[in-house]
């Protein structure tokens, strides 16, 4: 990895906010041509298949399923991007792809996620009855994987005991939401 | 059901010694209330990742639209006399998409932001006296969202305020809601053609199409901004 792509890995590591965007500026134009060459996507598919491919790149460092890499950081994105493009194509019968090239895929990539969940979705959508700040202490916590310290000097809360007092409540009053709208059965 | 989230949080990040995992679970085993409990953890954590994943999705959506929009075939808000050029593209792309008729696509490709032509950044005011217009430039939407909608409630918004809050909500593809602002701006608004215009877009991004082609033969008719495009999106319905 040469010391620029390691600038870039530090940064999405470190979860500074610019650090996506300058990651998605860096390789966007490059992945978007191979992708629309290699998979005959269209530029606004390349796009969105870029789009999720930072995402889980992002994820999967900040929460440590990449401590370090391997290859280079735009091989690993890549190769991110491949996996989704293989699952989308299938999806959309544009292309037969084989289960064993797919499954090779996936092992090569480790877990891209961003897949298909209803549940999911539908607790995701509740979050956004939780409103604030229960959205981004929770979302900080376990998305973005940051510690209570650092979340309590983000949100402005006095310690970090504060702070996990908090999403302990947010945490909770989801869990209300969520049992309220799924049956035991359905979990 | 008893909270045993800080207990599941040490668990699976393996933070619990080799005894107390154990005790775990054999627990998890035996214990049905305990396991239902840990299925509940479980579901919750990955509803709040996917939450997470799609927030990060619609900024790097808005991003996208906003600093790459080269690819876009139209550029309505130019407002550039490309008569000529828009007519020979027409013919084309009735040919495209004719074949299949993909809506979504044709959103796609005309659907594109509308830029802050009310107070444009200025470098030498401080980032917390930015205004929200300013703010939509920097593509804070979701801060414009939280703001505006508060003040929504006390209906208090202006044309203005209203066309940009159902354009931060364009962009955070939340269409339903961008429909009832734009429904909301007044005939007499500086902004009243251009929500005409979106509107029409938003229909078709959720399938209204009766209501799209009717809304578009409104603005050909008033034939002022927007009428050609507004042709051009018409023959492709």
């Amino acid at each position: 990895m040469n010391s620029r792509e390691k600038a870039f890995f530090e940064l999405l590591k470190s979860g500074k906010e610019d650090g996506v965007i300058k990651v998605y500026d860096t390789f966007r134009a490059e992945f978007i041509q191979w992708c629309m060459k290699d998979f005959s996507t269209r530029e606004a598919d390349a796009a969105d298949l870029f789009q999720d491919s930072v995402i889980a790149l992002y994820y999967n460092i900040r929460n440590e399923r990449i401590q370090e890499l391997t290859s280079s950081l735009k091989t690993y994105l890549f190769a991110i991007g491949r996996n989704l493009a293989l699952k989308k194509l299938k999806k959309e019968s544009r292309m037969i792809v084989n289960d064993e090239i797919l499954a090779l895929s996936k092992a090569i990539v480790v877990d891209d996620s961003l897949e298909d969940n209803d549940k999911k979705r539908v607790i995701a959508d509740l979050m956004n009855e939780l409103g604030e700040p229960c959205q981004s202490i929770l979302k900080l916590f376990y998305f973005h994987n940051f510690s209570m310290d650092a979340i309590a000097s983000r949100l402005g809360y006095k310690n970090e005991h504060v702070a996990k007092s908090q999403k302990l409540r947010c945490f909770n009053t989801l869990k209300k939401l969520t049992l309220s709208h799924f049956n035991a059965e359905d979990i | 059901m008893e909270d045993h989230s800080e207990l599941f949080e040490k668990y699976i990040n393996g933070n619990l010694s080799k005894e107390e995992t154990e005790v775990f679970e054999s627990k998890l085993t035996a214990d049905p209330s305990f396991n239902e409990a840990f299925k509940v953890y479980g579901l919750l954590v990955d509803g709040i990742i996917e939450s997470g994943k799609s927030s990060l999705k619609k900024e790097l959506v808005a991003h996208e639209a906003l600093s790459y929009p080269s690819t876009k075939k139209s550029y309505f808000y130019q407002k550039i006399a490309a008569s000529v050029l828009v007519v020979l593209a027409l013919s084309a792309l009735i040919l495209n998409y004719s074949a299949s008729k993909d809506y979504e696509a044709i959103y796609a490709d005309y659907y594109e932001p509308y830029p802050n032509i009310i107070d444009p950044i200025n470098r030498s005011i401080d980032y917390n006296d930015y205004s929200i217009y300013q703010q939509y430039e920097l593509r804070n939407f979701e801060e414009i969202v939280n703001k505006l909608t508060i003040k929504a409630q006390e209906n208090i918004l202006s044309d203005a305020e209203k066309f940009y809050l159902a354009q931060s909500q364009l962009v955070l593809k939340n269409v339903d809601l961008a429909i009832l602002n734009l429904k909301e701006i007044s005939k007499e608004s500086n902004f009243y053609l251009a929500a005409q215009w979106y509107l029409a877009l938003a229909y078709i991004k959720t399938e209204k199409y009766e209501k799209a082609e009717s809304l578009l033969d409104q603005i050909i008719d008033q034939k002022e901004d927007f009428s050609k495009q507004a042709e051009i999106l018409k023959n492709l319905l």
